[in-house]
């Protein structure tokens, strides 16, 4: 998948686990945190998607590049460099 | 082998076993009774429909809140707000002899009741919400500190205080004469900042939601199945006997039986330490089925709690039942 793709693919799981939140003022350099309703529990629902969707496994000690959008695709973009994206 | 066995279908058994079959674990829940729900169930009698445990909802927020632990919890789980159906409370009330404070889903609405019954406490309990507000409750800073002490040092009135005690021990508090100012800031803000609500058609609504989304992943239930005993091996259970004597493995287990009776069912022969002896009080509840409508009678109040004393009293009773104060 292409950054662009990878961050469409963010985003949908961002939908699928905040449905209230209006992600299209997205800011991507800003921290999740600071602009969405998410805890903890969130996050790790998101590293427990990636899991699921693609087979990614992310250690723990790794969760902290998942701050933003912009570190999170940076930080992905390796691991799903060679991934297709499902026609959604 | 399961991935993981939960013991108990109640709502935080069914709740776990969501968030994990979710995640694609082999998930079974285990439930001794034929039916869900554990301390928060249901039945029917003569052609009416009771529930048991839980009758109102705190924490209730109006649909498309995002802060909060029930828009958490519905975002968690994958359930929408219109699912649990929640009819919002009109109001309720503490009713001690000196005084009568009203509250409802306005967290407004009690803070002009004490600023007009205690006009002298109006700022004092502005700034026991504030501090309350600021409560960190996923941090273990406060988790020992006696509320009864921090409330006292910021109102000064013993009949306010007595009377915010009453709900919040009924709702929250094991403990005999006080709680700690944690839980006492976690229940004050889901009853009285947050609200109360009742889905409609009663706990069974939200049991149906849990349990269908639970098989929807592919989760097992097992009804009539009580757990005999824990099988430990190296300090860790590695299979759960039931009562039957079947044999089931598991990887983890995850209990909703609580402390002590988990502890008990271990195998291994380690007594249940006592540090965290079971709670000394509990509630004894009565149902009645009136002709009329309680407006009819001159009674429009969803909750009262209620006392026969200015001074609050929550401790193990002397004789059979404590009836100088409970819950309408």
């Amino acid at each position: 998948m292409s950054p662009a793709e990878i961050r469409e693919e963010v985003l949908d799981i961002l939908s699928d686990i905040a449905p209230d939140e209006d992600l299209s003022q997205l800011d991507d350099n800003v921290r999740f945190r600071e602009q969405l309703e998410l805890d903890s529990m969130d996050f790790l629902d998101i590293v427990m998607e990636l899991r699921k969707r693609h087979r990614i496994q992310i250690p723990e000690d790794d969760y902290i590049n998942l701050a933003s959008m912009s570190s999170t695709v940076a930080f992905l973009e390796p691991l799903m460099r060679d991934m297709q994206r499902e026609n959604v | 082998m399961y991935d993981t066995i939960i013991i108990g279908a109640g709502m935080s058994g069914l709740a776990a076993g969501i968030r994990l079959a979710y995640y694609e674990q082999r998930v079974c829940i285990l439930e001794r009774h034929t039916t869900i729900g554990g301390l928060n169930s249901f039945y029917r009698l003569r052609g009416r429909d009771y529930d048991v445990g839980l009758h109102a909802l705190t924490n209730v927020t109006p649909k498309g809140t995002k802060t909060g632990p029930l828009a958490r919890l519905l975002r968690q789980l994958r359930l929408r707000w219109d699912d649990f159906a929640i009819a919002p409370q009109l109001g309720s009330e503490i009713a001690f002899p000196g005084a009568r404070l009203k509250f409802d889903n306005n967290d407004r609405t009690l803070r002009d009741e004490v600023a007009w019954a205690f006009p002298h406490e109006a700022d004092n309990f502005d700034r026991l919400t504030r501090e309350i507000i600021a409560y960190d409750d996923l941090s273990e800073e406060h988790a020992n500190q006696s509320a009864r002490e921090v409330v006292g040092s910021i109102l000064r009135d013993p009949l306010l205080v007595e009377m915010l005690f009453c709900p919040l021990m009924f709702y929250g508090s094991a403990r005999e004469h006080d709680t700690d100012w944690g839980q006492f800031s976690i229940m004050f803000r889901s009853i009285f900042l947050e609200g109360l609500g009742r889905p409609a058609a009663g706990v069974r609504l939200i049991l149906k939601h849990l349990v269908r989304k639970f098989r929807a992943l592919g989760g097992e239930l097992k009804l009539r199945s009580g757990v005999q005993r824990l099988g430990v091996e190296n300090g860790r259970v590695t299979s759960v006997v039931l009562e039957n004597d079947e044999v089931l493995e598991a990887r983890n287990v995850v209990s909703s039986a609580g402390w002590c009776e988990t502890m008990r069912l271990c195998d291994d022969g380690q007594p249940v330490v006592t540090s965290r002896a079971p709670g000394q009080l509990t509630f004894c509840e009565t149902i009645a089925a009136l002709d009329a409508q309680p407006t009819d009678l001159g009674h429009d109040r969803t909750i009262t709690f209620f006392n026969d004393n200015d001074k609050f009293v929550w401790q193990k009773p002397d004789d059979l039942c404590d009836i100088r104060s409970g819950v309408i």
